[in-house]
């Protein structure tokens, strides 16, 4: 049998909803035509949603501190625990975010920060509650942070999220999975949690009813057999949500995966262009077809790569990404708003649609216009344009200003 | 190679199956059968036609040039003989790269005289390069301000050094650059031509402008390649600029339109950033410009925060699993050249 033959089998099997082995995902990986990956991708997006929709949310990427203490090698956000430029956002700035938001239309918040070395499960709890107390979807906190808060107060994964969602917390962000290899995690992120512990978190969350969302990020030191080894593990642990849930969906509501950023840290690794992105996620469509939704990453790839996305298995164009500090601190800055967005989804050749975060239809509030909305957030990597007011702990060059 | 399995479905799910085979050999396509991959509906049909076209013509090679930019405001052309062409020297010798280009916000009316003196010492300095210069409609304008025509200007450039045109974001969209092109074939110019589309503009007058390349190359053999060329620079608001899709069909037309008599689709990385590019090298393109040098005459430009350098760009082809090759302003496969 030839190679090319080999393959148009396995695309054959993925597109009529087959489960692929490690060997297969890797042979599709490295060795498939990558329009073929495409329309093998999009032939299991169609399956799964006959509709010619491409659905959005409104929501905001709030990141409450950027000190952290996992000084993972490709980051270049995070300040070390007494570092100078290291920041905690006050209450009050927390709730103009939120009010922002809301006016802007946007249902829900990502609450993201670092891995604090103090910071208790009842710091979090309060956190989540005061978020909470404003009626929008929290979701909020990666496993990182919740293997860390498990630690700092010295009480189980399981208890932690039991507090932190009776404190508020709706449902947990896949951030921090990068690659769910121990190789691949030594290389860029040793000190952060290891793939096992990054899955206890979302297996927990699975038990307890929670939702979540799966990422990847790659395009670093990982190897082609590391990206299929973290879509297996995925996979299976998204097949054990499903067989508790009895036929309802349950466990991760979507995946997202996205390339790499260069910062100053990895600089000698430079950016793939969109045809590997392309490639992987594809691959990846036809790997986790457990899991319903998979997000386009336009906020890496820009939105004409993202337009292309919505062709290799994308059926969501992910946030307008009100505001977003993480990647834009590496020097991407790509950002949408709604008037945008439904144009870019349209111009691919698709109906736009804005969702909530468990993916069901929810009725679009447009701005006036794009400026309106830069006006009101404007563009602030890393929070440091919030007058000093602003933090519990003030930026270094913040309180220069004053 | 034919299209695989799962691509015949999907041309025979978009009506395209009988362009198929037809593609594969790098057939000469009707203009009513461009039109049916215009509204096909399915962008990975478009590109899976002209990828089997693409390969077709170029196996895996995708070409590149390197190139030295020459930014003509910060160029001294008005010095003396012997202290322009040592200055020059200074500034553009030792570096390595494989085509020169003269680029810069340059006056609307620019006279010949002027431009004239800006090959000649790019040529002086770097004659071991070839040199990319002067759009269509900048020849227009020059010819304008001289009070001359279009062929007379490219005539004197073309004896000064001149060996290939270049072109600017927004240009071609109507058949004035192609025929400016035509005139340069004359003068015994290879070009790059191209054809430029705005967003919701690739359409049938899009598809025109291509036949009307392909008239041009068709009659005069000279056309190295097309240049599929949206109006607005990556990072563009997408209520602005044309859809990642729009530029994925854009540049499948081209090669389906083309591919029989010329040999090359070029992607401006400059204008879709490479992100973008890279994909295009699955629907039809084996060329992509963007690989730049800086000197103190040729600062680094374009896509977005981090400029392409030659390895980066490499990278990127290699990464869409093809084969990068350097070649020069005339699409000669070549090494680089420091001078």
């Amino acid at each position: 049998m030839s190679d090319a033959t080999a393959i148009d089998d396995i695309l054959d099997l993925a597109v009529a909803g087959g489960r692929l082995t490690p060997e297969q995902g890797l042979a599709l990986l490295e060795g498939a035509d990558l329009l073929a990956l495409g329309a093998a991708a999009h032939a299991v997006r169609t399956r799964l949603h006959p509709e010619r929709v491409v659905t959005y949310i409104v929501d905001r990427n709030v990141n409450y501190s950027n000190v952290c203490d996992s000084y993972c090698r490709f980051c270049s956000f995070y300040a070390a625990p007494g570092a100078k430029e290291g920041y905690v956002l006050s209450r009050a700035a927390l709730a103009r975010k939120i009010e922002e938001t809301q006016a802007l239309g946007g249902n829900q918040i990502l609450m993201q920060g670092g891995t604090h070395p103090e910071w208790d499960v009842a710091w979090y709890a309060e956190l989540i509650a005061f978020c909470k107390s404003f009626g929008v979807h929290v979701h909020a906190l990666s496993s990182p942070e919740i293997q860390k808060i498990a630690a700092v107060s010295g009480i189980s994964v399981r208890e932690t999220i039991e507090r932190l969602r009776a404190a508020g917390l709706d449902s947990i962000p896949g951030g921090g999975a990068e690659i769910l290899t121990d190789y691949a995690r030594d290389a860029i992120s040793p000190l952060k949690c290891t793939a096992d512990e990054w899955l206890e978190v979302h297996r927990e969350a699975h038990a307890l009813g929670m939702r979540t969302t799966a990422t990847m990020m790659f395009g670093h030191r990982e190897r082609a057999v590391d990206r299929i080894e973290h879509l297996d593990r995925l996979r299976a642990l998204q097949d054990d949500a499903l067989a508790a849930a009895g036929g309802r969906d349950a466990g991760f509501t979507a995946f997202i995966c996205w390339l790499f950023q260069p910062t100053h840290a990895l600089k000698a690794d430079e950016p793939a262009g969109g045809a590997e992105y392309l490639r992987t996620l594809a691959v990846a469509r036809l790997y986790l077809q457990n899991v319903r939704n998979f997000q386009s990453s336009w906020v890496t790839m820009g939105p004409k790569v993202g337009q292309a996305a919505l062709w290799f298995g994308c059926n969501d164009m992910g946030s307008t990404m009100i505001e977003e500090n993480v990647v834009s601190s590496a020097g991407v800055s790509y950002r949408m708003l709604s008037p945008e967005i439904h144009a870019v989804i349209r111009a691919a050749g698709f109906v736009p649609q804005e969702r909530n975060f468990y993916y069901e239809p929810v009725e679009a509030r447009f701005l006036d216009s794009p400026e309106r909305l830069r006006e009101v957030v404007g563009a602030d990597p890393k929070n440091l344009a919030l007058p000093a007011e602003a933090f519990d702990q003030v930026p270094a060059s913040v309180a220069a200003r004053r | 190679m034919s299209p695989s399995r799962i691509l015949q479905q999907v041309l025979a799910s978009a009506g395209l199956a009988d362009l198929g085979d037809r593609a594969v050999r790098g057939a000469r396509l009707a203009r009513d059968e461009l039109l049916r991959v215009v509204s096909c509906g399915s962008p990975l049909a478009a590109a899976a036609l002209a990828d089997a076209a693409r390969e077709h013509a170029s196996g895996a090679v995708v070409l590149h040039p390197w190139t030295l930019r020459v930014r003509a405001p910060g160029v001294p052309f008005a010095a003396e003989d012997a202290t322009r062409v040592s200055h020059a020297a200074d500034a553009l010798g030792g570096i390595a790269s494989s085509e020169a280009q003269i680029v810069g916000a340059l006056p609307p009316d620019l006279p010949l005289g002027l431009a004239l003196e800006m090959v000649r010492t790019v040529k002086v300095a770097r004659p071991d390069l070839t040199l990319r210069a002067f759009s269509a409609r900048r020849i227009d304008a020059i010819a304008a301000a001289e009070g001359s025509d279009a062929r007379h200007v490219l005539g004197e450039l073309r004896r000064a050094g001149l060996d290939t045109l270049d072109w600017e974001p927004g240009e071609g969209s109507d058949l004035r650059t192609i025929a400016v092109h035509r005139l340069a074939f004359d003068q015994g110019y290879e070009t790059a031509v191209p054809v430029g589309y705005a967003k919701g503009g690739v359409d049938a007058a899009f598809v025109d402008r291509l036949l009307a390349v392909r008239d041009a190359a068709e009659h005069a053999g000279r056309v190295l390649s097309v240049v599929p060329l949206p109006d607005r620079s990556e990072g563009a608001s997408p209520l602005d600029g044309t859809a990642g899709t729009e530029d994925l069909l854009a540049c499948a037309l081209a090669r389906l339109a083309l591919g029989h008599c010329v040999k090359h689709v070029t992607v401006d990385a400059h204008v879709t950033g490479h992100k973008l590019a890279a994909l295009l090298f699955s629907a039809g393109a084996d060329d992509v410009v963007g690989a730049q040098t800086a000197s103190r005459w040729a600062p680094p430009s374009g896509d977005g925060p981090r400029p392409l350098n030659p390895d980066r760009m490499r990278r990127v082809v290699i990464e869409a699993r093809r084969s990068p090759e350097l070649r020069d302003a005339l699409f000669r496969t070549c090494t680089a050249s420091a001078g």
